[in-house]
């Protein structure tokens, strides 16, 4: 795949496409759009209107509703408000493990006041992921960052119903539940670490 | 004079290497969002409970009072990186208007704080009635819910105003 570098906006060669309409990131907005150089695009000849070649994953996915400006923003707000309380529902009851926060519960009555909170703020978090990755899809596939938190994040799922489960029961050890709410922590927080990562990577 | 203060903060040397560092930058945004996940969840979870609509096996005395230091912490770790992120950037978000949203909206729940302090989050014990909090401790969850969502969007929608020369002001 080309690298897309981009045109410095006081290199006025002729001959680089500019862009169709302005994007809502470009930051040469005070220079009118008939004088910028836009996007240097590459020889390839089938780029779209901002320079980018076709990628891997075909148009399947791309839809026109996940196209608009406001979706990206509005999906991330119900991305984050999905996984902040999934994640924090999950954090409760790893911190009652490690003896912080609620304490006059035992950790199997937390996770089960918190387990549907958390499965709908999983799904809420997973349904809006899917739809943010489909605004670029060719972005994230190449990205490996996202391919790391998409592996924690299955990790993250599976830990939590297999031996986060079992170490709720009164008969575990204490010690036993520290580690793995060390672990859980560290899987969740991880997942949110490398999304944030994702858009740091410079292709 | 506020702006002036604002250029002096964001080219101290510390926060010029925080904001041109590829690595730095997104760490302390990611320990930003880890903490709101964290403990904003708690203060979901306490604003539910007030409003009965989870943790219903445990009393509003207790979760009020076994969250809060947990909550605190966290507002302190979340507010460091915040500041941090702020001073790194200062004059872009001197002009932007989500930011000044977002710290409207903190003023307001500072607000929320001092009004229903004396009456709901000082005595937890008497929200504890038969058929649930009285119709003050539910309005005062239901607006910390709203309030704090609302903050949430607004710290999202930060980075999607465009900054750029000469067209801020179009934003404001």
């Amino acid at each position: 795949m080309l690298k897309i570098v981009r045109g410095t906006v006081f290199d006025v060669k002729r001959g680089y496409g500019p862009c169709i309409s302005r994007p809502w990131y470009c930051s040469a907005s005070s220079i009118p759009l008939r004088l910028c150089s836009g996007w240097k695009i590459g020889a390839l000849g089938n780029e779209d209107a901002r320079g980018r070649p076709p990628g891997p994953l075909p148009m399947l996915i791309q839809n026109s509703i996940v196209s608009g400006q406001l979706a990206f923003p509005i999906l991330e707000c119900f991305h984050i408000g999905g996984f902040a309380l999934s994640i924090g529902m999950t954090a409760l009851v790893d911190f009652r493990l490690l003896g912080l926060g609620l304490r006059d519960e035992t950790p199997a009555e937390i996770a089960a006041s918190g387990l549907w909170w958390s499965l709908a703020g999983l799904l809420v978090a997973i349904f809006s992921g899917f739809l943010i990755f489909s605004t670029d899809p060719d972005m994230y596939y190449t990205n490996w960052i996202f391919d790391a938190k998409m592996v924690c994040l299955v990790l993250a799922i599976v830990f939590n119903y297999t031996i986060h489960r079992k170490v709720l029961s009164p008969s575990a050890s204490p010690a036993a539940g520290r580690w793995v709410a060390v672990t859980s922590l560290a899987l969740w927080l991880s997942v949110i670490v490398g999304g944030i990562f994702i858009a740091s990577l410079q292709h | 004079m506020l702006l002036s203060l604002a250029i002096w903060v964001q080219n101290l040397p510390f926060f010029v290497y925080l904001r041109s560092s590829g690595e730095t930058f997104p760490a302390i945004l990611a320990l930003h969002l880890c903490a709101i996940s964290l403990f904003g969840a708690m203060i979901v979870a306490t604003d539910l409970r007030i409003l009965g609509l989870a943790f219903r096996r445990s009393s509003i005395a207790a979760v009020v009072n076994q969250l809060r230091i947990p909550k605190r912490i966290g507002f302190l770790i979340a507010a460091t990186c915040g500041f941090l992120l702020f001073c790194s950037k200062a004059e872009d978000y001197y002009y932007n208007i989500f930011f000044r949203i977002k710290l409207s909206l903190f003023m307001l729940v500072m607000l929320h704080a001092l009004v229903f302090r004396a009456s709901v989050y000082n005595k937890p014990a008497e929200l504890d009635g038969s058929s649930g909090a009285p119709a003050r401790a539910k309005l005062a969850a239901a607006l910390s819910l709203l309030l704090w969502t609302l903050i949430l969007c607004a710290g999202r929608a930060i980075g999607y105003v465009p900054i750029g020369p000469g067209e801020y002001r179009h934003y404001l």
